[in-house]
């Protein structure tokens, strides 16, 4: 009879615990149970087939990436022949275009008929490329050198464009690409988390796996893979990259989903529709990997049924002028959900040109999901610390090729005057802006398809979008501009400052509630116009202290950027230095160490 | 007989003395062009790199790689013609007959080298000064050591000018974003000479009165030496547009130098240094950065700007005439 009594008792408890895990599983919106790996990877491979049909069909004008997607599919062969014969026939581009040639070849080189290879591997005694001055150039050109030389051993100097051998060849880029590893993975990457560039790392990175003959080589590339994509997925949000980023262009940065990472997001992780609208061709070369992405870095970017803050550390591109230090940190912070991230830099010039510092992005089927501000700057002083040329002259030559670098309605570049603290949901972000720079005004963008935009007499201003509530308090009076996708605020003080806090909608129980719990944390400006210092109290009663530009308190205790690892958060976790990076999904551990090059799974 | 003789010696002056006298009278001027109108890595750019005119900038041949941002440039003084180096982005590019066939010879630690200066007396030693800093190699570029004793910040890192003393190659001066530094042990230690903290730009030594160094600034103008680097007094009476990239000094009138500027175009001086005056008739762009004398015949100049192209002069600068490259950002120009 007890014993009966008992097994009721422990019958109601097992049913009570399953109602309320699925209970909790239910406000878990991306996986209610353990997701299916065989499912994950096989829908990874039919993302793979859609892109690679899509470029086989759509490729008209010759190019390396359409010619791969032809043979791949075995579409249009002949086409695909007489792209590769005038693409060498007339070699331009560099790194962007000996990459591309040596993946052609080695992915196709069992079909390519022989006289099609002679004129491929002409192209590297005729075609004389240039090396670059950035970290994407160096990896692509050396990536295609190391895998050229591979391919042709023996060849004397007289054969190779460059006049060395291939065996010098082989070790020259051999030892950059393992120096560049080992900086990567001891204080970060320069040319950091990059939407437009990130898939000139990952592109070139698959194919000095997939094609290295060295066995420990080929391990090393492997691991740098998996530390490159593990790198990505915890700033990945269905289809965005998310967060702070080095280098990314316009529009990509009001329109998330269309640079090559979310190409490459839509590839490896999914949770985003196909978007041929977007740039998406390098990823051809991932879409031919036999690469297996690690099932716990495709759960990192695809698991959010908990929001989490996920910090990094990268280092600023090589400064050789005007700097005391040749490669000073970068501070990252994320604050992920499952509706929105907040993500930021610690401001100032991290990364010339093209730097992103903060945003709020949002989930959303509609394009332009992002508030972001900026001070719109340019100097011949911030080129010339990351560039050789002359500083005089250098304003003039960027904007030849980037035209928005020294324009006032600009919507990329860093500020030397800009400086943000994040905590959590709530971001500072604070500008004293000196009277001799060129432009005097902040601007924040809002998108026009907000679904609420409205100014509240607490000097508030509040939105809705998508699953979002945002909250943004501008310090100074502004101006609306009405432009064609957005609703661009400008503002003109040169001390100047503003507040955003960013909170998903079902912790609500309306917009109402929101703008008054908002409203009632009324920030204290006080201080501001004497000392640039302001304090918030978060939706979470913490108490952020920003003072400009770098003193940052919470709850009274000083912020220390020094103390943030290389990646740390719950997916990711590698110090400062180590060489050794965990990723962990629920109790599966995957550990890359290159310190000992390995790599080791267990169950924790 | 007689008859026979000289139409011999006609004979051999036609065939060998004749080729000999025009080589002689005949500089070979060369540019190095950093972009040409536009350059965008990865884009289909314009021709950059070397371009030579073997008639007095007529006409102006590219030569080498086509595909290269170059800045300085170098002749093997024991094989002219034959060696020939390019400070290029990709490292030192160095030809072994006469720019038939290029190699690098450096590896990638070497980039963007933005000087290099042959040994006159020992032509395998090479010094090249980089935004990195400093590189010897004592094999004619087989190998390449990083050299940078004394440079001790990335501001005294950052090379943009390098000079060896043409009586004296052990000791080399150099231009750095930090100021001026010097070398007597042929660049393996340095020791900071003068202007702490303004950065040089060009050194150029007076090969008839070698104690004599001119150099140009950033911000603060020209520069004279008359012992030999060790001590510099600005000499700017008259220059407006204190921007100097590039000196050239006469060979023929030692106190005739001329100052290529930022904005200012070309100022000249006829004692010195103690005067100059601006020479801009017919010259539309001018930002400078490349100017050269005519050995032996001094009225004839050529000044390199950035983005107009070569500019050229055959009456000592009071007028100029455009000579070619439209649109070339010309960094340095050399006359062997």
């Amino acid at each position: 009879m007890r014993e009966k009594q008992m097994k009721k008792w422990v019958f109601f408890l097992m049913g009570l615990i399953i109602f309320a895990g699925g209970i909790r599983q239910g406000t878990a919106q991306t996986f209610r149970v353990q997701p299916d790996r065989h499912s994950i990877y096989q829908q990874i491979e039919a993302r793979k087939q859609r892109l690679l049909q899509f470029y086989a069909a759509r490729s008209t004008a010759p190019g390396f990436f359409g010619a791969m997607a032809k043979l791949a599919t075995k579409t249009d062969i002949s086409t695909a022949y007489a792209f590769i014969d005038s693409l060498t026939a007339n070699p331009h581009g560099d790194m962007f275009f000996i990459y591309p040639l040596m993946a052609t070849y080695l992915y196709f080189q069992d079909i390519l008929p022989e006289d099609v290879k002679a004129r491929m591997k002409s192209v590297f005694h005729t075609y004389t490329p240039y090396r670059g001055d950035t970290e994407n150039h160096w990896l692509m050109y050396y990536t295609s050198i190391l895998l050229a030389a591979q391919t042709w051993p023996g060849e004397t100097g007289a054969f190779w464009f460059n006049g060395k051998s291939s065996e010098e060849n082989y070790k020259e880029a051999k030892s950059y690409l393992e120096s560049w590893i080992k900086i990567t993975t001891t204080i970060g990457q320069g040319e950091f988390d990059s939407p437009d560039y990130g898939e000139v790392y990952l592109s070139p990175l698959f194919l000095l796996y997939e094609f290295s003959r060295e066995p420990e080589f080929k391990l090393k590339a492997k691991m740098i893979l998996d530390w490159f994509w593990a790198d990505y997925a915890p700033e990945y949000l269905k289809g965005m990259f998310c967060g702070g980023h080095s280098r990314i262009y316009e529009p990509q940065v009001y329109d998330l989903k269309r640079s090559e990472m979310s190409a490459y997001g839509y590839l490896y992780f999914g949770g985003t529709p196909f978007n041929p609208k977007g740039r998406m061709a390098h990823a051809v070369v991932g879409a031919l990997s036999l690469y297996h992405i690690p099932f716990e870095i495709v759960m990192a970017a695809r698991d959010r049924s908990e929001p989490y803050v996920h910090t990094e550390t990268k280092r600023v591109r090589n400064i050789i002028r005007h700097g005391k230090e040749r490669n000073p940190p970068v501070y990252k912070y994320d604050y992920m959900t499952k509706d929105y991230c907040l993500g930021s830099l610690q401001g100032g010039i991290l990364q010339p040109i093209q730097q992103h510092t903060w945003d709020v992005s949002w989930v959303s089927d509609k394009p332009y999901s992002t508030i972001f501000s900026l001070h719109p700057t340019f100097s011949s002083k911030e080129l010339s610390t990351f560039f050789p040329e002359e500083e005089k002259i250098m304003v003039e030559e960027v904007i030849k090729s980037k035209g928005t670098y020294n324009r006032e309605n600009k919507w990329t570049g860093g500020s030397p005057y800009e400086f943000t603290f994040q905590y959590k949901n709530s971001i500072i972000v604070l500008y004293d802006i000196p009277k001799n720079v060129s432009y005097h005004h902040i601007d924040t963008f809002f998108p026009k398809n907000l679904d609420t935009r409205e100014e509240d007499a607490s000097g508030w201003i509040f939105c809705s979008g998508g699953n979002v509530y945002v909250a943004y308090l501008p310090f100074k009076p502004h101006k609306w501009i009405e432009e064609s996708i957005d609703w661009r605020l400008r503002s003109f003080n040169l001390k100047n400052g503003l507040i955003l806090e960013v909170d998903s909608k079902e912790n609500y129980p309306s917009f109402k509630a929101f703008k008054n719990d908002v409203r009632r944390r009324t920030p204290d400006l006080s201080k501001f116009d004497r000392t640039l210092t302001v304090q918030f109290r978060t939706p979470d009663n913490h108490l952020m202290k920003f003072g400009y530009p770098d003193r940052r308190f919470l709850n009274g205790a000083a912020w220390d950027f020094s103390r943030y690892k290389l990646f740390h958060g719950p997916f990711t976790d590698a110090a400062v230095g180590s060489q050794k990076l965990t990723i962990h999904y629920k109790n599966q551990m995957y550990r890359i160490n290159f310190l000992k090059p390995g790599i080791t799974q267990w169950i924790r | 007989m007689i008859k026979r003789f000289m139409l011999l010696n006609v004979f051999l002056f036609l065939a060998f003395g004749f080729r000999a006298f025009a080589q002689q009278k005949t500089p070979i001027i060369y540019a190095s062009v950093l972009s040409n109108s536009r350059y965008v890595v990865g884009a289909k750019n314009r021709e950059t790199g070397l371009f030579v005119s073997s008639d007095f900038g007529n006409t102006w041949q590219h030569v080498g790689w086509k595909n290269i941002r170059c800045f300085g440039m170098a002749m093997d003084p024991q094989k002219v013609g034959e060696v020939f180096y390019l400070a290029s982005g990709n490292g030192v590019l160095k030809t072994v007959n006469g720019g038939k066939r290029w190699g690098i010879t450096t590896g990638w630690r070497v980039t963007e080298v933005q000087e290099i200066v042959v040994n006159s007396v020992t032509p395998q030693k090479l010094v090249i000064g980089t935004p990195y800093g400093v590189f010897r190699s004592e094999n004619a570029g087989r190998s390449w050591q990083s050299s940078n004793t004394g440079l001790n910040t990335i501001d005294a890192k950052f090379i943009s000018a390098l000079e060896i003393d043409r009586q004296n190659p052990d000791h080399l001066l150099l231009g750095t974003e930090a100021g001026l530094f010097g070398s007597r042990d042929g660049g393996k230690t340095w020791k900071r000479v003068a202007l702490q903290g303004e950065p040089v730009r060009d050194i150029e030594q007076n090969l008839s009165e070698p104690a004599v160094f001119y150099l140009g600034t950033e911000n603060k103008g020209v520069f004279k030496s008359t012992d030999g680097g060790k001590v510099w007094a600005a000499v700017n009476h008259g220059i407006q547009y204190k921007t100097v990239y590039v000196l050239a000094i006469d060979r023929t009138h030692p106190n005739t130098v001329y100052a290529g500027t930022y904005k200012g175009g070309v100022y000249k001086t006829t004692n010195g240094g103690r005067r100059w005056k601006a020479v801009n008739k017919g010259l539309t762009n001018r930002v400078l950065h490349g100017l050269a004398i005519v050995p032996g015949q001094p009225n004839i100049v050529f000044a390199g700007t950035v983005n107009g192209g070569i500019f050229k002069s055959t009456n000592g600068g009071n007028t100029w005439h455009y000579s070619g490259l439209n649109g070339a950002q010309v960094w340095k120009m050399e006359i062997w």
